[in-house]
């Protein structure tokens, strides 16, 4: 890890990102999100976390599913643990552990319920505590809080990947056209122009509309469109550090140009790099989940913010629906332009940078 | 599907018996200043200035139908501005041509009336631009004697012309539009001119003589007023033609609002089936995009009446609605027994998996549509037994669908030597029973995500791919679908050729989607496509449901065997709110159905004043069962 080893000048910009308090609990609180993300299954799923029939353990949470009639259940499909879990109730031998909230992100969760006048109610149903529906259900009886997070996890995952493609295309290109310069240049930067004139969304939504779209292809189809603005700053960066003295010095004892351009230019060019990231991952998440609004994106049923906002616009009584969508994403975009903030504050290069 | 869309509207003709013998009536409505100047404009036509020198040819006798009951209410009474809302605003005005087939089509296509139309209750044809009909012994020609009042809305009289140039019109390459090009072709074979006021239709292929009116009914086209040159589709986009019916477009706001107003003195008011209907003065059609939005704006009374057929909109936004509570919107279940649209997953038999009908029987019984019907439809919508219901003697209702059955699942798939892999799903040489479905409704996602749910419970993984609606329509069109999520139009006959003949089968861009080949099934369609007799034909009809039943290609999901609708109460309905095969009793422009309802001025004076005073009337929810078929 040569490329993160910590200059000291780097040392203080950490030191000074650190004191922004504000940014720094938001980075803390979002990295803890994503690590919570990442092991979901154990928060939130509908598989128990720790099973113990007859003297033996089983922890269905990873691999393959366990048909009922392993637990002495009469079907052959994937035990439904909850039912297991009243089932051992009363059985000191057997128990089950489920997780804080034991309902998956595509589960319909349809059993009859009826109001005080026993009129029978249909979904989404609101908020209720003894079935651990603590942010109530949506029309088919799936679970809000469970697709929510799920959700969390696919709009990260999906920026996060989309981050990675938009970044290495736009670092990449954008060198390339700053160290060449010239023709090369100028006939990049026309192209991208071109390009650029493209109103991507409706192209997302045209292809969305002829074929169903993956994670990977919408990564794709956003990415095809995506680098071109980390591209215009890289081009920028690279001119600036081209003049600089240092490059020269390591020009002339005889360092090849991918040698410049992987050890000197774009390290220093880290700082801008680093500080546009929140705001590309917040970028992702609302384009996802516009599309999603819109239809055109993940098809169902992937759980997604956009497909819960839809949902919560047309069912407006079932307020809890659009309650928790909505605090959800100002929690997460203003976690993440707090983080923006202050990683911009400390890479501030008029604080760290003296030109000659 | 578009063919069956149009054909549904191409139905049928007016009465100059029926005219002449009720010289007056008592309950016609329609008594202002305009009538008594139509009075002395309305010439009566002796039979020899009908017929001129043509006489039948021997055997064959006119008739006509002017003894099946009336079906609006003699109480009605005209005036009134009727509002509905449109979810988008009509490309063009034409009827034919580039984008003429949108959702506005139904409005253009019921303001032109035809030669004949279906009385709604009896199903017997009954006269509308034309009064009396005749078969001729050929088997393919109909005769028909058009009424000779019947004039355009510019005051233009329709002439057998007019029916002749309707056959130039639809075959010209101008109106750049193939499927009518082919239909006036290859279905119309021949509109003749026989003399002063008889034409003659003649179709290409000989049928039962009731379906000869169905299947080659025609209309006129103003041929004053079409120029057909290499222009038209662009001339003729914003024009507004000349109408035969009781209503004209007046006025156009493009991206906003259509009007149309009550034709003066609109020739057919006094026919007989036309009287006391078509009450209201004018029409209003507003652009509302958003269900939700045209909600809000019904609920201000800014537009008159709203389908609320969804179990959402009847069961909480309507019942829960104050206006409702309070009297001033009333409420209308009304069943009724048209053909049902043949609603279902149609699997594609050249998928290899589906090769095998053990499995294709497997993902019928599990297909748990019962607990969709229950907790997601609240029990609202009814199972669709199977294909072709709702047309009485030719529909097998001996057919019941194949139930949700676990066991069964697991029973047939051993038989054909699939186990459960380790994901649960079944698996056999590596592969695995996973299929998708391609849907176009983006609001069947509700029922869909149930049934891929329990599914998955028996071993079966149901992708869901959702596209827009063209989008998904294209590809099963071109096969390239595993199982198609789709609802047919329906026709007054049962189709079979287009849906499961060979002839149709592993092509794009036919009907068959389930591309069902079979000499078996083949044979059993030609003879029922060739038979002239409704009883034999019946039984085949019968016989062919069961041979796809027993195929096992389709599985039928739900039909609706009513409508469900919300209008202010001062719109009235006659005591029958509406007819056997109504789909919106507060229609106002449909030629067999539409119209049935008037405005009620008293009762909205007194609308207007209690809502400002903070009065109620008596809630009303009618549910009429009149129609419901056993």
């Amino acid at each position: 890890m040569k490329f993160f080893k910590m200059s000291p000048a780097s040392k203080r910009q950490f030191a000074r990102f650190k004191s922004i308090k504000r940014g720094y609990w938001s980075f803390v609180i979002f990295m803890s999100l994503i690590l919570v993300s990442v092991f979901l299954e154990l928060f939130i799923s509908e598989r128990a976390l720790l099973v113990k029939y007859e003297n033996k353990y089983y922890f269905p949470t990873y691999g393959h599913q366990i048909p009922g009639n392993v637990f002495g259940l009469d079907y052959e499909y994937e035990t439904n643990y909850r039912e297991l879990h009243e089932k051992f109730a009363g059985s000191s031998d057997n128990f089950v552990v489920l997780p804080l909230v034991p309902w998956g992100p595509l589960e319909n969760d349809l059993e009859a319920r009826y109001d005080q006048n026993s009129k029978r109610l249909y979904p989404p149903f609101a908020p209720e505590y003894a079935r651990k529906h603590y942010l109530g259900t949506d029309s088919t009886g799936r679970d809000i809080l469970a697709r929510l997070f799920y959700g969390f996890r696919i709009a990260i995952a999906f920026s996060i990947f989309l981050l990675f493609i938009n970044y290495f295309a736009g670092i990449m290109i954008g060198c390339f056209m700053g160290w060449l310069g010239g023709r090369t240049d100028l006939y990049m930067q026309r192209f991208i122009e071109v390009l650029s004139n493209i109103p991507f969304l409706y192209v997302v939504m045209i292809v969305a509309s002829i074929v169903t779209p993956t994670f990977y292809s919408l990564g794709f189809i956003m990415a095809a469109f995506g680098w071109i603005s980390m591209t215009w700053y890289m081009r920028t960066a690279t001119y600036r550090e081209k003049a600089r003295d240092y490059i020269l010095a390591a020009r002339s004892i005889g360092a090849t140009d991918f040698r410049i351009i992987f050890k000197h230019i774009i390290p220093n060019s880290l700082a801008l790099i680093l500080t546009f990231i929140p705001f590309s991952i917040s970028e992702a998440i609302v384009s996802l989940t516009s599309l999603d609004f819109l239809g055109y994106g993940l098809p169902p049923p992937t759980p997604s913010w956009g497909g819960l906002l839809d949902e919560g616009v047309r069912t407006l009584s079932a307020y809890w629906i659009l309650a928790s969508v909505v605090t959800a994403m100002v929690i997460v975009l203003i976690l993440v332009t707090f983080m923006g903030e202050a990683i911009r504050e400390a890479f501030d290069p008029k604080r760290h940078t003296t030109y000659e | 599907m578009r063919m069956w869309i149009r054909f549904g509207l191409l139905a049928t003709a007016v009465s100059l018996f029926a005219c002449t013998k009720k010289k007056k009536n008592p309950t016609d409505s329609s008594s202002g200043e305009a009538s008594q100047k139509q009075e002395v404009a309305e010439k009566q036509f002796s039979e020899a200035e009908i017929m001129g020198d043509f006489k039948l040819p021997a055997g064959v006798e006119w008739q006509t139908n002017d003894t099946d009951p009336e079906y609006a209410s003699p109480n009605a009474i005209s005036g009134g501005t009727f509002h509905e809302g449109i979810p988008t605003f009509p490309m063009t005005l034409r009827r034919v041509g580039p984008d003429a087939n949108g959702s506005f089509a139904g409005v253009l296509r019921s303001i032109q009336l035809s030669l004949l139309e279906i009385h709604p209750n009896t199903g017997r044809p009954i006269p509308q631009l034309a009064s009396h009909w005749a078969f001729d012994k050929d088997g393919v020609t109909v005769f028909y004697k058009l009424n000779p009042n019947a004039r355009w809305s510019d005051g233009k009289p329709i002439t057998p012309e007019d029916y002749t140039f309707t056959q130039e019109f639809h075959r010209s390459k101008s109106i750049v539009d193939p499927w009518y090009n082919r239909h006036y072709t290859e279905n119309i074979k021949d509109i003749k001119k026989i003399s002063n006021y008889v034409i003659s239709v003649t179709g290409a292929k000989a049928y039962p003589k009731e379906d000869l009116l169905y299947f080659y009914g025609v209309g006129p086209t103003p041929r004053h007023f079409h120029v057909l040159d290499d222009k038209w589709v662009e001339n003729y986009n914003w024009k507004v033609e000349p109408v035969s019916g009781p209503y004209q477009i007046t006025q156009v706001d493009k991206g906003k609002q259509i009007v149309l107003d009550k034709v003066p003195s609109w020739w057919g008011r006094r026919l007989r089936y036309y009287r006391n209907r078509f009450n209201v003065d004018q029409v209003v059609y507003t652009v509302i995009r958003d269900i939700n939005a045209q909600w809000e704006y019904f609920k201000k009374g800014e537009i008159d009446s709203m389908g609320i057929t969804l179990p959402e909109y009847w069961h909480e936004k309507s019942a829960n609605e104050d206006m409702v509570k309070r009297g001033f919107i009333q409420r209308l279940w009304f069943y009724n027994d048209a053909p049902r649209s043949d609603m279902g997953m149609f699997l594609n038999l050249a998928q290899p998996i589906f090769k095998d009908k053990n499995v294709r029987y497997a993902l019928a019984h599990a297909m748990n549509l019962d607990k969709v019907l229950k907790e997601v439809l609240r029990s609202d919508y009814e199972r669709l037994n199977f294909i072709s219901r709702g047309y009485g003697d030719f529909t097998n209702q001996e057919i019941k669908p194949r139930e949700f059955d676990p066991a069964k699942v697991a029973t047939l798939m051993q038989k054909s030597g699939w186990k459960r892999g380790a994901d649960g799903v079944w698996a056999k040489s590596g592969k695995r029973f996973s299929v998708t479905v391609t849907y176009g409704q983006p609001h069947h996602k509700d029922r869909l995500v149930v049934l891929q749910q329990e599914a998955k419970k028996c071993g079966i993984e149901l992708n869901l791919e959702e596209l827009d609606g063209s989008a998904s329509f294209k590809k099963m069109r071109e096969k390239k679908h595993d199982i198609a999520w789709v609802g047919w139009g329906t026709s007054m006959r049962p189709q079979y050729w287009e849906f499961f003949h060979s002839d149709n089968a592993n092509k794009s861009q036919t009907n068959n989607l389930t591309n069902t080949s079979d000499p078996k099934i083949d044979t059993v369609v030609k003879k029922y496509e060739d038979s002239f007799d409704l009883k034999e034909k019946a039984a085949l009809s019968r016989e062919v449901q069961s041979l796809i039943f027993e195929e096992g290609s389709i599985i039928t999901t739900f039909q609706v065997p009513y409508f469900r609708q919300a209008f202010w109460r001062y719109w009235k309905l006659p005591d029958v709110p509406a007819t056997k095969i109504s789909e919106d009793a507060l229609d106002p422009l449909g030629s067999a159905t539409g119209g049935l309802f008037w405005f009620d001025k008293k009762a909205y004076d007194e609308t207007q004043e209690a809502k400002a005073s903070k009065k109620s009337f008596e809630p009303v929810t009618a549910i009429n069962r009149e129609f419901k078929a056993k």
